[in-house]
């Protein structure tokens, strides 16, 4: 891919969030940047169907 | 540059009242105040652009001074980086609220660093990647063949790797397997 390519989609992206470990997820009405958690946290979907990072001690696994 | 005034009861502008246009037609010449005292426009369009123009100037009048100083320094690196431009403006600072109003200038950099876009540049960003997927929750993920938004996340559910280590995948925790028994382990 052109470097100038690759710097246009970095800048379109950075137009929906900048902080470094954000994961975009789609909102109601657009794109969003969900901040990133805090370490060892789990990315889980909530009862409201959006993701959202939680501490692994609140999720039940196997 | 074109100054803003802070707001005030005024709605003429600073010059307004003080200047005399000339001009000559067909050999005659006329003086007359400029600018020229408009009615209300009657188009839709022209409203309509009336209007965004009037929630602009109140907007920039809500914001002073922190704002007009910041979009002051984020003009003089918007010529410095796109236009090439030092010293004196050949854009005044009126027509680059227009460019923000209407999308066309993409970022202001305050002098922290920090980027600020315009809400017409986060929303292309959100339409472009509305062709990928435009379902409420998705998350992107890139599978071997190409980025794909995971969107049949029920409540509850976690993101862990597919066992065959391809993509992230979406499950009941109570499907995650163990760490030990993952395929080539943790």
């Amino acid at each position: 891919m052109p470097e100038d390519t690759f710097d246009q989609l970095q800048r379109l992206l950075d137009a929906i969030g900048q902080v470094p470990g954000s994961i975009l997820i789609r909102g109601a009405d657009r794109w969003i940047a969900l901040p990133p958690g805090n370490v060892g946290d789990v990315l889980t979907i909530n009862d409201g169907g959006m993701p959202e990072w939680v501490p692994p001690g609140t999720v039940q696994f196997a | 540059m074109a100054g803003i005034r802070p707001g005030g009861a005024s709605r003429r502008t600073q010059y307004g009242g003080k200047v005399w246009l000339s001009y000559t037609v067909h050999g005659r010449t006329y003086v007359r105040k400029w600018p020229r005292a408009r009615g209300k426009p009657k188009l839709p369009w022209a409203l309509a652009n009336l209007k965004r123009m009037a929630v602009a100037q109140r907007a920039v009048r809500q914001w002073q001074p922190e704002a007009t100083k910041h979009m002051q320094e984020g003009l003089d690196t918007f010529l410095r980086e796109h236009v090439g431009l030092r010293g004196t403006a050949a854009i005044r600072l009126r027509d680059w609220l227009t460019q923000v109003m209407y999308g066309r200038a993409w970022d202001l950099v305050l002098p922290t660093g920090k980027k600020l876009y315009s809400y017409a540049a986060i929303r292309d960003a959100s339409d472009f990647l509305d062709w990928l997927e435009p379902r409420y929750g998705s998350v992107l993920v890139r599978t071997p063949d190409g980025w794909h938004g995971t969107w049949n996340c029920k409540p509850g559910g976690v993101f862990t790797m597919a066992p065959d280590y391809a993509t992230p995948l979406c499950c009941p925790p109570a499907d995650v397997p163990p760490r030990d028994q993952a395929a080539g382990g943790y």
